[in-house]
């Protein structure tokens, strides 16, 4: 651990935005640390929080072909950073062991979000290929579950896919919770459940207006909640392995009570998006004018190189912000403060509006 | 040879200023692959960052930092006097927070217990005892009373304050630092009642702050370090690590022990301070109050507003006229002349109007209403009982959920075990000296 190592981890956060406006500036850029594909908008479920807008398959989505040659064989290019592979539901695209198997073969790591309800199925996939994680969905307590996922007996695939994939050896299974208005308060409810049932981690999520979720904005927590989240968090991180994800924003000094590193928004900086009809994305939002290009018409390397001048520069804009998450920020909304500053004498903080500008 | 040198330097010199300019301005990007390049730029920008150009301070509003507003702040005197941090006791903080260690299994394994109010089977019975069977002596006695008295059905054994202390001591000396566990000890004191324990609640409740404040130093500290995890190759394994790995880990310990020392004496806001407190101001005609607090005893005036956290304790005089705090919607809470009263003692001295009120609340609460919960929230020290006794009545109500996520951050974890209601009423507390 030399001086290098020390002064950087002191300064990380610094450092890791310095670097990439200065990067920026020469015409540099460091690899992609991970890029999410979102293979498939069909889902056989209709989640109301849903950033993709799951359904039905759409008819632009990346074939088998390209699939391996236009992301893994770039990805290999880029220094192997790790595929996460997301939707919909990945798992209903047939191709799926077919495109992890390339993967595996390529030596590209790769990680998978799915709802869990076909992991039985293929369970002989994650051993033969074994993916460096897997997140499965847990909203909430049975019942919850089953009615927000409008299905019954998802709750108990969900817990099935964890214990299947911990019993043959998957490295990490992460119970992952989107907290929304409906389900913040049931945290607590959930825990002996996420004991139980062999995660190695649990993540909570927080919803964005993006996809399906755009139309039920009424389900975004309040700031109350999200404080109340955030601090039920804090707590359980004594117990097991709990992590606030990208969408919380940073909590600063105290992030280390809240996560493992430090949190950066690596929106077109450290990760990105290929979406399901083959756009390169900064995170996985569905507007189509943040698209840096298709990948079918120029190479995932030059597009991930050329793109995202607004996340590598400086400024005051929104998408300049790698303190927060941007895709929230871009839809004015900001939720580090609520979940994170100490509540003054009068209460509760307001659920900071972001305005133009990104000033709040 | 310098009339050579010299034109050529220049010439080096403008060639690569102006491979520079053509990049700013004509090159397509790059990306930076490898193993050396990345690390290269790095050094550059580490050495901007260390001169202060490389910082831009207008991409964005700093961080949140700790202890900003609203919230009393303590000082403490530096870790590193009191002599509790070692370099073994990080050894074994950092051994005994290991993830998915025998430690960190117990406490799923009690929270499990703890938050389902079911039976234990055999194998979660044995998972703990086993488990705890590396944790300090006396901790681990406290642990197997609670687990046999669950076992057996019978009510969680009651603990001393003395008993507690010791085993705050205890547990620092072996380098236990815990959240969840000192939040567990935090939660018999609810039990002390004797006029003994009374007088060491003050040394108890510093002792716990002092030992969440060392936690989450530890955790500030060993993210600031950050150790690159090296573990024994598995052909050595039979003789021990090797001497490099022994040296790696002693430079760890010595780092994060040096980043904790110093962190420990300004870090502020742990959860006591920042969660589960309420606002509550002395009444005009009051006599003033003591409120004693980690960083030392404080006189409050009448009309002075402070905020008591779950730590803080409030010492009234003796003398004939009792003191009188108000609240915003509690109204007048009156607290009889020479008692030392803790967040335990609270919810017993509302008046019988001002709980008609909280009930009212309370039953608004438990039917879903998230207004009522709110409030519920800001008063937690004064609430948290009805609160209980809600949840306990009608666990599948539409609010329960909500009021049970409030009594985590009020408990610190999640607990089905409810305090007895405190006995202050009946007026046994007398301050240290005092005769009845």
């Amino acid at each position: 651990m030399g001086i290098l190592h020390r002064l950087f981890n002191r300064r990380a956060q610094e450092v890791w935005r310095a670097q990439t406006r200065l990067l920026h500036r020469l015409g540099y850029v460091f690899p992609p640390q991970a890029v999410q594909w979102i293979s498939t908008s069909a889902c056989d479920l209709r989640c109301p929080h849903c950033y993709s807008c799951a359904g039905p398959k759409s008819d632009r989505e990346l074939t088998t072909d390209e699939a391996k040659r236009l992301i893994v064989d770039e990805l290999v290019e880029l220094d192997r950073p790790t595929l996460v592979i997301a939707g919909g539901e990945p798992l209903l695209r047939a191709d799926f062991a077919e495109i992890v198997q390339h993967a595996h073969g390529r030596d590209v790591p790769w990680a998978l979000h799915t709802h869990g309800g076909h992991v039985e199925r293929l369970l002989d996939v994650f051993r033969n290929f074994p993916p460096v994680m897997v997140a499965v969905s847990l909203d909430g307590p049975r019942e919850y579950h089953d009615t927000f996922r409008g299905r019954r007996g998802c709750f108990d695939q969900a817990l099935t896919a964890i214990r299947a994939l911990k019993g043959i050896g998957c490295k990490e299974v992460v119970a992952g919770t989107t907290v929304t208005r409906q389900n913040a308060d049931l945290l607590a409810d959930m825990v002996p459940t996420v004991l139980s049932c062999g995660a190695d981690s649990w993540g909570l999520h927080l919803m964005t207006a993006e996809g399906r979720a755009a139309e039920n904005t009424a389900m975004l927590a309040t700031s109350s909640q999200l404080r109340r989240a955030a601090a039920f968090a804090r707590r359980m991180r004594s117990v097991m392995h709990v992590e606030l994800d990208d969408e919380w924003g940073s909590a600063g000094a105290d992030d280390c009570y809240y996560r493992d590193e430090p949190f950066l928004c690596g929106a077109g900086r450290s990760t990105c998006v290929v979406s399901a009809d083959g756009h390169l994305m900064p995170c996985t939002t569905t507007d189509p004018s943040q698209s840096q290009g298709s990948i079918r018409d120029c190479r995932l390397g030059e597009l991930w190189a050329d793109g995202f001048a607004a996340f590598r520069g400086g400024g005051k804009q929104p998408q300049a912000d790698a303190l927060d998450c941007w895709l929230q920020t871009r839809h004015g909304r900001s939720c580090r403060r609520c979940a994170f500053d100490e509540p003054d004498s009068a209460g509760e903080p307001a659920l900071v509006r972001v305005s133009e500008g990104g000033a709040r | 040879m310098k009339w050579i040198l010299v034109p050529l330097l220049w010439t080096a010199a403008v060639v690569v200023a102006l491979a520079v300019i053509w990049r700013m301005w004509h090159g397509r990007n790059v990306v930076l692959r490898g193993r050396w390049s990345p690390r290269f730029v790095r050094m550059v920008v580490l050495v901007l960052i260390v001169v202060g150009v490389g910082i831009d301070k207008a991409s964005s509003e700093p961080p949140p930092e700790a202890g900003r507003r609203g919230v009393p702040r303590v000082r403490h005197v530096a870790l590193a006097s009191s002599g509790v941090l070692t370099s073994q006791a990080v050894t074994r903080w950092r051994h005994g927070n290991a993830r998915l260690g025998p430690w960190q299994t117990v406490k799923q394994a009690i929270v499990t217990l703890d938050a389902t109010a079911a039976s234990p089977d055999s194998q979660t019975i044995e998972t703990i005892r086993v488990g705890t069977s590396l944790l300090p002596e006396q901790f681990r006695e406290l642990l197997l009373a609670d687990v046999n008295a669950i076992e057996k059905g019978q009510p969680i054994p009651t603990v001393d304050a003395a008993k507690l202390i010791a085993t705050l001591d205890e547990m620092e000396r072996f380098g236990f630092c815990d959240h969840w566990s000192v939040a567990y000890l935090w939660r018999k004191s609810a039990r002390l009642t004797s006029p003994g324990d009374r007088t060491r609640l003050a040394e108890l409740f510093v002792r716990i702050e002092r030992h969440a404040r060392m936690t989450d130093a530890l955790i500030y500290a060993q993210v600031a370090v950050r150790p690159t995890p090296i573990s024994p190759r598995a052909w050595m394994s039979k003789a021990g690590p090797s001497r490099e790995i022994r040296l790696h880990e002693e430079q760890i310990q010595q780092r994060i022990l040096a980043a904790a020392q110093g962190d420990f004496s300004t870090h502020q806001a742990t959860t006591w301070q920042r969660d589960a407190t309420m606002v509550a101001a002395v009444g005009d005609g009051s006599v003033p109050v003591t409120i004693v607090r980690p960083d030392g005893r404080h006189e409050l005036r009448p009309g002075q507003t402070f905020t008591f956290t779950r730590l803080d304790l409030l010492e009234t005089s003796p003398g004939e006229k009792p003191v009188v705090l108000r609240h915003l919607w509690l109204g007048q809470i009156e607290l009889l002349a020479g008692r030392t009263l803790s967040v335990w003692d609270l919810p017993a001295l509302i008046s019988p109007e001002a709980k008609k009120k909280l009930q009212s609340v309370v039953e608004k609460a438990v039917a879903g209403d998230e207004l009522a919960a709110e409030q519920l929230q800001r008063a937690l020290p004064l609430t948290h009982e009805a609160i209980r006794i809600a949840v306990e009545e009608t666990p599948r109500a539409k609010g329960a959920p909500r009021l049970r996520m409030l009594l985590t951050l009020f408990d610190d974890t999640v607990v089905r075990d409810r305090p007895p209601q405190s006995p202050v009423t009946r007026g046994d507390f007398l301050l240290p000296g005092m005769e009845r």
